[in-house]
């Protein structure tokens, strides 16, 4: 599997995007869909009241027909005038003014049994043709004398040259015996439920139809299509009670059907509208809410960049700074103050470099100490007076003819001056170091004579042992001229070397002068005056072995004025094997 | 910058949801229609309900139609001088009332060859370049009028009235009328007599032949026109309910001379229906959508017995 790298800049702007989106999306589509509930709830509401406003109108409508149809029904007059034609034009001028009471009447008349045809207009003249006894609201009104009869929308062609299409209304009328005396015709205009449906706002495109109690379309505002079976209309929304619509769904969309029937009248108002329209404000909301959504997306891309470039641009920069120090400047210091931790980091980081900075300043010092410090031990080897004086005492024996010795002082010497050159090895073995000052005590007994006199008690299993080399000479050269050499009678010196656990000491003790505990105190300080260069010897040697050993290991002095003085080597135990481990390790 | 590419996504992404929200359901194209009538300028009813069935299917079917005819019916020149008119407006579709079967035929071409869709109605033109014809059969509405007629009589002599010897309505009616009235030997058709649409033509024709055959007994009439005419000469001179009168087409005047005996059974088409056929299939061939070659509207046969059904009151007397 393949691990992709994201930055912390990228990681913080997708999981900062990712969040606040799932939260505002949560969160939003939980309030959008309880006021889509509300709305719609109120939507559907708002639609039955509507819609039982209408029929209560209807209602009102015809209650005040009926009321004027009972009214005219039971006048003496017009039950005079069905009998025997008398009172005549009392009975027209109560049509008229029935008739007047309303526009939307088109027509009231009083159709006696025998044929007789009162108009409420005088100049209304009775459709010769019009069988009017074989039409509905006739035979109805005849078959169920004491109610008024509604009936469904038709052609009137009582009226002679006109066809209206109308709703009527029709009531027999009946003598005290129960016989026939007519029947009254009260002719409404069909705008009128033109006027009353039309007028009401199911938005764009929804709209009422009215159904009869037969269940036959009473008004449609696309009667026409339906006349000409070019549309049909769900009739299965008529006549539910509940007052949940019923929903439709075609390819004309999606709509709710609203019934009410009416008590009164019989019809059943149907309301139709859109679910699209109804849902018109819930589309409002959802376009508010999702400009709501967009501008939360886009805060939180911007503060989610925002912080990401607060963290990601310092540590930057400080990426930048570490590779030049990685380049090796380490002078350049990070100057960020921008959030703790980032700051604390830079801080850190400073001081690093600080730290780095003087380590490798110290390294640089001791190696220039280290140089010095060889360069010193050289001219402490060879020393020109040394070299001179022995060199004077071979051509003074050479003159006195003493030869033999001749050849044992320059063979000292050339060992000497062998061991000293060495190999280019640093570190020797104490076998070396020993046959090395045996060599310049041979030189020096020479020269002395019985002043000096002097033992080497070396242990033979610390001869393995390896040092750093030219050790040994400088403290025996120490002891010749410090301690022996001021004394009238001369001295001792007596060279040891001994195991004491993982360290060799060497010890090289004198019978001499000895120190002050002045001198003693000052003997392992660096001395800058050439005045006894066998002291700059010690100091060299404590110096080389604390810096090769560290500082446990070196040179202890130990001195009474008279007594004599006793130098101590303090050295790890080195062996062959140790020191192949050891280049092993590193 | 790094992110540029992502803020510009995710805007882009908005901006894209955004818009498509608030332009969903935009207006596409609407069909363009040119209805060519015979003329604009005679207002029968039959052509008023043509054109409300137009209208209807303008509102539900939301296509878009200009009406356009020369001044009257028999202005055949005039009529290919509109359509050459209307196929430089580049309508998506011409729906063509032709006032003749045979002059029409080039413009008729000339329109489908410029991409026009031509759809006839009521009329046909003699090609088939048109793609489809709406009407009702004219040769059944003939053939009805003559069944009709056998109806009430069965043997005399008989007149045939017709508006027109050159649109295919006055050429297929009288030939389906004359091969009903065919079928019974005792009848005799007098002859055709053409009142080229004119009132007062056919009531001259009309009392011609009265005079001229006094023992005739019916009379077989293509439309409207030459119905009228008759029932008013023979009201005129009492002979009301004497003749037997079969007509076509619906008016105020031809339902009150049914009502009084005059007129014993009209043939009525269903202009409304008509007109919204014809824009329907129209926004059909437009949209690609295949159609027959003849769009039938059916006929209803109305006497003085069912005219007041619930059903065919709506047809007489149309809203």
């Amino acid at each position: 599997m393949k691990h992709r790298r994201y930055s912390i800049a990228t990681a913080m702007v997708t999981a900062f995007t990712i969040l606040i989106v799932a939260v505002t999306l949560v969160i939003n589509a939980r309030s959008y869909e309880n006021n889509r509930r509300q709305l719609q709830s109120v939507a559907t509401d708002y639609t039955n009241q509507l819609i039982s406003q209408v029929n209560s109108q209807m209602d009102m409508y015809v209650d005040y027909l009926k009321d004027l149809s009972n009214f005219i029904v039971r006048n003496s007059a017009v039950t005079a005038y069905l009998r025997d034609s008398s009172q005549q034009e009392a009975v027209s001028a109560i049509l008229s003014h029935a008739a007047t009471t309303r526009d939307e009447i088109f027509a009231i008349a009083l159709a006696a049994a025998d044929g007789r045809v009162l108009f409420d207009d005088p100049s209304y003249r009775l459709n010769p043709y019009a069988t009017y006894q074989n039409a509905g609201w006739f035979q109805t009104a005849v078959a169920q004398p004491d109610q008024v009869h509604i009936s469904t929308s038709r052609v009137e062609n009582l009226v002679e040259g006109q066809y209206p299409w109308v709703i009527s209304l029709s009531q027999a009328i009946t003598d005290s015996q129960g016989n026939l005396l007519g029947v009254l015709l009260v002719d409404l205009r069909y705008d009128i439920i033109t006027d009353i449906c039309a007028s009401v706002d199911l938005g764009n495109r929804g709209y009422l139809f009215l159904v009869d109690s037969s269940g036959a379309i009473l008004w449609h505002p696309k009667q026409k299509l339906l006349n000409a079976g070019l549309l049909q209309e769900h009739m299965e929304a008529v006549g539910r009670e509940d007052s949940q619509p019923l929903t439709i769904d075609d390819e004309k969309g999606q709509r709710l059907y609203f019934s009410h029937r009416s008590q009164s009248t019989g019809w059943t108002v149907v309301g139709v509208a859109y679910a699209e329209e109804l849902q018109e404000p819930q589309s409002e909301l959802f376009r508010q809410y999702l400009i709501i959504d967009a501008v939360a997306v886009g805060a939180a891309l911007v503060l989610s960049i925002l912080i990401s470039r607060a963290i990601t641009t310092p540590l930057r920069k400080l990426t930048a700074i570490m590779q030049s120090v990685e380049g090796g400047d380490f002078t350049v210091r990070s100057d960020i103050r921008s959030g703790s931790e980032v700051t604390q980091l830079s801080d850190t980081f400073n001081h690093m470099i600080g730290t780095i900075q003087d380590l490798m300043a110290e390294q640089k010092r001791t190696e220039e100490q280290k140089r010095e410090t060889e360069w010193a031990l050289l001219q402490a080897q060879i020393k020109p007076h040394f070299l001179y004086n022995t060199l004077d005492s071979i051509i003074w024996m050479s003159h006195a003819g003493r030869n033999e010795e001749v050849v044992e002082m320059t063979q000292a010497l050339a060992q000497l001056l062998r061991t000293s050159i060495g190999r280019g090895e640093d570190i020797i073995t104490l076998r070396e170091e020993v046959s090395h000052v045996e060599s310049y005590l041979t030189i020096q007994k020479m020269r002395y004579r019985e002043k000096l006199r002097y033992e080497l008690d070396v242990e033979p299993d610390t001869l393995d042992c390896r040092l750093p080399k030219l050790v040994l000479q400088p403290l025996v050269e120490n002891a010749i001229y410090h301690g022996i050499k001021v004394k009238e009678d001369g001295g001792s010196i007596r060279v040891t070397s001994m195991l004491d656990e993982d360290q060799l000491i060497i010890t090289v003790e004198d019978d001499g002068s000895g120190m002050t505990p002045d001198q003693l105190a000052h003997i392992l300080e660096p001395k800058e005056s050439d005045e006894g260069s066998s002291k700059i010897g010690v100091y060299n040697v404590h110096e080389r072995l604390q810096m090769y050993f560290g500082s446990q290991f070196g040179l202890k002095f130990f001195s009474e004025p008279d007594r004599g003085t006793t130098a101590m080597l303090i050295l790890p135990r080195l062996t062959e094997e140790t020191e192949e481990r050891d280049h092993a390790l590193s | 910058m790094r992110y540029r590419k992502l803020i510009v996504c995710l805007l882009l992404c908005a901006l894209a949801g955004l818009l498509a929200f608030r332009f969903t359901g935009g207006q596409e194209n609407r069909v363009r229609i040119a209805l060519v009538l015979k003329t604009t300028v005679e207002t029968a009813e039959f052509w008023g309900e043509v054109l409300d069935g137009v209208d209807s299917a303008v509102e539900e079917l939301g296509v878009e139609v200009t009406v356009t005819g020369s001044d009257s019916e028999s202005a055949v020149d005039q009529q290919i001088a509109v359509m050459e008119d209307v196929i430089a407006t580049r309508p998506d579709a011409i729906i063509l009332v032709a006032s003749d079967y045979d002059r029409l035929v080039d413009v008729t071409r000339e329109a489908v060859a410029a991409g026009i869709d031509v759809i006839t109605m009521d009329s046909d033109v003699n090609t088939d370049a048109r793609t489809t014809f709406v009407a009702s059969d004219n040769y059944q509405i003939g053939r009805s009028l003559g069944a009709q007629l056998l109806e009430n009589l069965d043997s005399g002599p008989v007149a045939v009235l017709t508006h027109s010897t050159y649109s295919s309505s006055g050429i297929q009616r009288v030939e389906g009328a004359l091969d009903a009235l065919a079928e019974c030997p005792d009848v005799e058709v007098v002859g055709v007599y053409d009142c080229e649409n004119n009132r007062d033509n056919a009531a001259a024709i009309a009392r011609d032949l009265l005079e001229e055959y006094p023992d005739l007994r019916g009379f077989v009439c293509a439309n409207e026109v030459c119905n009228l005419a008759v029932a008013q000469v023979l009201t005129e001179q009492g002979l009301g309910g004497q003749l037997t009168v079969v007509g076509c087409d619906n008016s105020r005047q031809q339902i009150q001379y049914l009502e009084q005996g005059v007129i014993q059974s009209i043939i009525i088409q269903q202009p409304f229906n008509m007109g919204y056929a014809a824009v329907e299939q129209a926004a059909r061939v437009v949209r690609g959508q295949s159609v027959p070659a003849f769009t039938e509207i059916p006929c209803v046969t109305i006497t003085q017995d069912n005219m007041y059904n619930s059903d065919n009151q709506k047809l007489l007397f149309p809203f």
